[in-house]
């Protein structure tokens, strides 16, 4: 995608769409259109906002403006989130030689977020990551700041000790295993998990990419092997070498989602069809007073196949829900037909 | 009497001339029915065990079952009850008295039920209630009281507070229950529950299982998975199947 030319992507997205048209659960497309994008637009590899806009825009014309809200949502707090960033750093001249950062403010809702426990910061990023949080409570009243330690990104300066000089992109957990190192030479797994809180699964993928991925080991570890273990020892690679100036580190990829993965993305599309399928029974049965069972899956169905194909056993359960909350009743005489209360 | 005025005075006199009753029971009858004559033989005649009920009677019944701090009779009060009975708590006449008194929870009468419910079945002693343990038992069989029975039993059973009804509980009113039916699966649906579900019990799924019962045969030839059960009954269907309990023939 990014050399090609505008033309040609533009191409591209409208088979994409006669594609997405035959889709049964756009919902679901959705999701991971949605995780795609955060990661993209976060990590700054979007190719070009511009087709980023033009997909959405087709997405919007298809599907309608639902569809695409929180999408939108996105774009707008990642400007936002440059603006304030520009204004934290105009409004506060004396930061001395604190590293720079640049947040990103993501509205709760809008992004996919995993439930995070915020690790531990090293003491330079903490304080002025606590002086921005109070430039941003001060001026917006009411909200809450949480940082997406797991989300970040953190270009470092390394001195190696052959004396070659680098610039690493890493990811922020990485970034504070890395800097423990300034102070130390050795540190076990153990140490290292318990300064920084990493989750361990966490904190296991980012030491594998660390110290195990060739050309990129600016971490030994003892004993070697291929994987991480809680007696291991972490040493700085002394003897790291690379061509080029600025070094990429990725994190040990979970490119393609875990079959557990999987079904937490599969069961959280379920939840959010729940309310979706209960709104479509209660407006439908608000205009038709009185229907029976089989005319309320046909009518949902009908309703809700833009976006998915819901499963008549769910709409049985969702029509059970509702009667149990006096949404609904059966029919005194007639159990096969319900009857809207209100 | 001195109390009441002329044309009440006439209309209870007359009340009394023509249905032989007692001057309190027309008194009741008439403040029932709004000083109406017509409408208090109707009240009168639908609850004829009204006036072979001494409310002296009842009221010392009452008391002797009551807590004695509290204007109610409680656990221990019902088992002095049944004690007096000689029925077993979990005998299901008993059932059938709470369906007649119309107690709201298990285990517990309030004033107005236990004396409501006693005049109700036409009783005012102990000795009465017992004559009338074998027709009150019987009502089971009628149909339409036994569905009353059985729909009443679900809010008398659940906890109070609860919409649904503890798996627990609803396992032992379904076993009390469909004894008196002999519902063949009553054994794969309570262990189908416990394996499957394990869950509470909604009033829908309580009241659907009854229709279940009546209507679907237990070979289950005429259940149709369009049908509109509760999803519990479909899945109770699927797993009858599965397991080969029972062969479903297309």
């Amino acid at each position: 995608m990014k050399e090609a030319k505008e033309e040609d992507v533009e191409t591209v997205l409208d088979k994409v769409m006669m594609l997405f048209r035959y889709l049964q659960e756009k919902d679901l497309f959705e999701k991971y259109y949605k995780q795609h994008l955060a990661k993209r637009l976060l990590s700054g590899k979007a190719a070009s906002d511009d087709s980023e806009r033009s997909m959405l825009v087709k997405l919007k014309t298809e599907c309608g403006y639902q569809f695409t809200s929180k999408l939108e949502g996105m774009f707008n707090d990642l400007k936002t989130s440059h603006d304030t960033t520009q204004r934290f750093y105009a409004g506060t001249p004396d930061l001395g030689d604190a590293p720079t950062i640049s947040v990103q403010i993501l509205t709760t809702g809008s992004w996919p977020t995993q439930p995070c426990n915020t690790c531990n910061l090293p003491p330079e990023i903490l304080g002025v990551s606590e002086m921005f949080r109070g430039f941003y409570l001060g001026t917006h009243n009411g909200r809450r700041l949480t940082w997406q330690t797991n989300m970040g990104t953190a270009d470092i300066k390394a001195v190696f000790g052959n004396g070659s000089k680098h610039e690493l992109n890493v990811s922020t957990y990485q970034m504070c295993v890395l800097m423990l190192f300034n102070s130390a030479d050795c540190l076990s797994y153990r140490d290292i998990e318990q300064t920084t809180a990493i989750p361990s699964a966490d904190l296991k993928r980012c030491l594998q990419s660390l110290a195990l991925v060739k050309g990129k080991n600016v971490l030994r570890k003892e004993p070697m092997s291929r994987d991480i273990s809680d007696d291991d020892n972490f040493y700085v690679n002394d003897k790291f070498t690379s061509k080029l100036f600025k070094v990429k580190i990725g994190t040990v990829a979970t490119q393609k989602e875990s079959e557990p993965e999987k079904m937490e993305t599969r069961q959280r599309v379920e939840e959010d069809r729940k309310p979706q399928i209960e709104a479509a029974i209660v407006r439908i049965m608000k205009s038709r007073r009185v229907l029976d069972h089989n005319s309320i899956v046909t009518e949902v169905t009908k309703q809700l196949q833009p976006r998915f194909m819901p499963n008549p056993v769910v709409i049985k359960k969702r029509v059970e829900s509702l009667i149990e909350r006096e949404f609904l009743e059966r029919d005194k005489t007639d159990r096969k037909l319900y009857r809207y209360l209100a | 009497m001195h109390k009441l005025g002329r044309g009440s005075r006439d209309k209870v006199q007359q009340f009394m001339t023509i249905t032989g009753a007692s001057e309190k029971v027309a008194l009741q009858a008439l403040k029932a029915s709004d000083w109406h004559l017509e409408g208090a033989f109707d009240f009168f005649y639908s609850q004829p065990q009204i006036s072979l009920t001494n409310s002296r009677h009842l009221e010392d019944l009452y008391n002797r079952y009551k807590e004695p701090d509290v204007d109610m009779i409680m656990v221990e009060g019902v088992s002095q009850f049944c004690t007096d009975l000689q029925v077993d708590p979990q005998d299901i006449v008993m059932l059938v008295i709470s369906w007649h008194m119309k107690a709201a929870t298990m285990c517990e009468f309030t004033r107005q039920e236990f004396i409501g419910g006693l005049q109700s079945i036409g009783v005012d002693s102990i000795e009465k209630l017992r004559e009338k343990l074998p027709s009150l038992r019987a009502e089971i069989k009628d149909d339409h009281k036994f569905r009353e029975i059985y729909n009443f039993a679900f809010a008398w059973a659940r906890e109070k507070g609860q919409k649904s009804l503890a798996l627990e509980t609803a396992l032992g009113m379904w076993q009390l229950l469909f004894a008196e039916r002999h519902w063949p699966l009553i054994d794969h649906w309570c262990q189908f529950l416990q394996v499957r579900h394990n869950k509470a019990i909604s009033r829908d799924t309580w009241s659907q299982l009854l229709e279940f019962v009546k209507t679907i045969d237990p070979q289950l030839s005429n259940y149709d998975e369009e049908g509109a059960w509760p999803y519990l009954i479909d899945e109770f269907v699927e797993y009858l199947t599965e397991n080969g309990f029972v062969q479903l023939r297309k």
